[in-house]
């Protein structure tokens, strides 16, 4: 019986871990704040702090401002060094940073001079939000023979630097047939919508003049004839945005195959402090 | 032994907190660790409750976080706390984050006359209050303390108070769109006074041609007459929302001439 | 025995209810969430209430369904945008469930006759937002 209720007291108190972990973030705050001059022990209370996080698997802003509030210059051990460097760029590039997560990464490949295969695929991840003459400068450094993988990575720097057509030829239909653009592009019905409400705001105007009601034709012709024109075009161009859209959609989906795949082989991982 | 190693472990924290630290709390907000600020109220509401300090605290991060019905439901309830009612920012942020949130019991914070004595910039905020309720007493020259900026949004406040919505729908009928210069809409006259007169002159050319009974006469007319009557109807209405729009611009211009950052310094 | 399975639901419960949420999968999500699917956003209809009147009343279905017409069918066809944050439609919709069918589409007309470019300079700085359009919510009249 006393067994079953050591075991239970146990059990809650790693289910209610969450909890004490906050309340373990106070008491290395608290650390923090009674000794502000020992740089060295604010270090280890502030990776403490940090170690609360990774355990808790809470990755959000909180803990890039943790991060940031330590100078990675003062770091004297250099394996913290390059443990936070590469925490860093790995928390960051999850957080919208991908500009950061490049830098600090390709710091800590440059000080740790680890050069492996692992830690090349992960720099050409990050730099695939860079610019072209970076990204490519790091695949090429893959070395992979198989050209097949060598687009499938080069798809990563493609989704984010994809050229805009413009899809002129378009347009041009819809300027000369309205409706014309938007159904070569497969949307029908819309096509045929902005065909009818304009050919019926050019009817309408001309069975205006026809009864003498000239003032009425000028004036709706005003109010409708532009209006349903220029939105004509204005739909084109939507659906090709549209278009442009499903098309990066479907290559992310892909590409998200690939990555899964990939990271499985070479996974990352957060190390603590 | 082991077992009493064992509870002693499990049951007592690391640490304990048995004071307040204010200076503690300063380093939290200015570090905008809001999570372990949280965490270390309650720690204390804990460890020692109802203690003044604490309660002290726990109205500053209502107020400091924006969340004036918490503030209300813990001031209301800490009423044998002397600390609070000594403590003249607090209450003057409290007063402006009312202003500002317009919770619906607004007047059972400003009806608190003991308040309004603890300094004078408490004293102002509470009198402008009341002359925004009652604003037909607002006279310039009794009221020497209120700044030329504020005077400018009473005088506009007192201005729009005493318009009435039938004179809006009256010079609306006549000329449409004049309803909305009279309410202050400057720039609204022009295109309702043009939308009216294109719709108009489209119904009268269609009735004078081809007379009352055809279907594009009919539709003209139908047109033009809802757009005349929500125009009528529109003034009508906005004068009424002009009143209100006055007010709380009046209350905004007012919690912002007041607002001093001075809860954790 | 009973207590030993109460015990072993207890530990189950316990690994079930903590989720882990890998880096490597965190990864894959917030590249695959920069270019999310395209999905059209449609406006949700007017429905009369529980009054009986607006039940039985045939003028209420003729409005929802010429909104409906014209939300889902017209304003794709149709340039320009509105001055407010609130389209003038958007504001018919929510003044008619408010006010009434009558009251409700006198205001929203009457906004549409006030949509113009530079008509945000008629009303103060904290009822502008930062795209310079107008927040106009139904405005709840006091009982003064």
């Amino acid at each position: 019986m006393y067994r079953i209720i050591i075991i239970l007291l146990v059990c809650t108190n790693s289910i209610f871990a969450q909890n004490k972990d906050l309340k373990d973030l106070l008491f290395w705050e608290y650390k923090i704040f009674e000794n502000p001059e020992h740089k060295d022990s604010v270090l280890l209370y502030q990776f403490n702090k940090i170690n609360i996080y990774i355990a808790n698997q809470n990755y959000n802003q909180d803990l890039i401002n943790e991060f940031k509030g330590i100078n990675w210059m003062e770091i004297k051990d250099s394996v913290t060094k390059f443990k936070y460097l590469k925490n860093l760029a790995i928390i960051s590039f999850l957080n919208n940073e991908s500009d950061y997560a490049y830098y600090y990464f390709n710091q800590y490949i440059n000080l740790s001079k680890d050069t492996s295969l692992l830690n090349q695929i992960h720099l050409t991840i990050f730099s695939s939000q860079q610019d072209s003459s970076i990204f490519y400068q790091n695949l090429n450094k893959l070395n992979f023979k198989d050209s097949l993988i060598w687009k499938k990575f080069e798809n990563l720097y493609l989704i984010y630097h994809q050229k805009y057509d413009y899809k002129k030829k378009y347009l041009i239909a819809s300027y000369i047939l309205p409706g014309l653009g938007t159904a070569l592009l497969g949307d029908i019905f819309n096509g045929l919508g902005s065909l009818t409400f304009n050919t019926l705001s050019i009817y309408s105007t001309y069975l205006l003049s026809v009864q003498h009601l000239y003032i009425g034709a000028v004036g709706w012709g005003i109010l409708l004839i532009p209006r349903f024109y220029g939105g004509n075009i204005e739909l084109t161009q939507k659906t090709i945005n549209d278009n442009f859209k499903k098309r990066l959609h479907k290559m992310s989906l892909e590409n998200k195959k690939f990555i899964d795949e990939l990271l499985i082989e070479f996974p990352i991982e957060l190390n603590l402090f | 032994m082991k077992i009493k190693k064992i509870i002693i472990l499990l049951i007592f924290p690391a640490f304990s907190f048995a004071q307040v630290n204010t200076e503690f709390i300063h380093h939290l907000v200015s570090k905008k660790l809001h999570q372990e600020h949280y965490i270390y109220l309650n720690k204390l509401n804990q460890t020692i409750p109802l203690n003044d300090t604490v309660q002290l605290e726990w109205l500053k991060w209502a107020i400091f976080y924006k969340d004036y019905n918490q503030f209300e439901s813990l001031y209301f309830s800490y009423q044998n706390n002397s600390l609070i009612k000594k403590d003249s920012c607090l209450l003057l942020n409290a007063s402006i984050l009312a202003l500002k949130q317009k919770p619906l019991q607004i007047n059972k914070w400003f009806a608190q006359t003991e308040i309004s004595n603890n300094s004078t910039k408490i004293n102002q905020l509470f009198t402008l209050y009341n002359l925004s309720e009652n604003i037909q007493n607002y006279k310039p020259s009794e009221h020497h303390f209120i700044s030329e900026n504020l005077h400018y949004y009473f005088n506009e406040y007192q201005k729009y108070y005493t318009k009435k919505p039938m004179v809006a729908a009256m010079l609306s009928t006549v000329i449409p769109g004049s309803g909305k210069l009279y309410n202050g809409r400057k720039k609204g006259f022009f295109p309702s006074f043009l939308m009216n007169t294109i719709l108009g002159t489209f119904a009268y050319e269609a009735i004078d041609k081809n007379g009352i009974n055809n279907a594009y006469s009919i539709f003209s007319l139908g047109i033009f007459s809802v757009f005349y009557f929500s125009n009528i109807y529109g003034s009508y209405h906005e004068t009424k929302v002009i009143k209100q729009e006055k007010k709380e611009e009046l209350l905004y211009n007012v919690s912002n001439h007041y607002y001093t950052p001075c809860l954790y310094k | 025995m009973k207590i030993y399975f109460i015990l072993i639901l207890y530990f189950f419960g316990f690994f079930c209810y903590s989720q882990s949420q890998n880096v490597n999968d965190l990864i894959t999500k917030k590249i695959s969430a920069n270019h999310p699917p395209v999905h059209k956003h449609y406006r949700s209809v007017m429905q009369p209430k529980k009054n009986t009147l607006q039940h039985i009343n045939p003028f209420n279905y003729i409005s929802i369904g010429l909104m409906f017409t014209y939300q889902r069918v017209i304003t794709q066809q149709l340039n320009g945008s509105c001055a407010y944050e609130n389209s003038c439609s958007q504001f018919t919709k929510k003044a008619i469930n408010y006010y009434g069918l009558v009251k409700g589409s006198l205001i929203g007309l009457n906004q549409l006759q006030t949509c113009y470019p530079t008509s945000y300079l008629d009303y103060p700085d904290h009822k502008i937002n930062h795209n310079l359009k107008i927040k106009n919510p139904i405005p709840v009249l006091n009982e003064d």
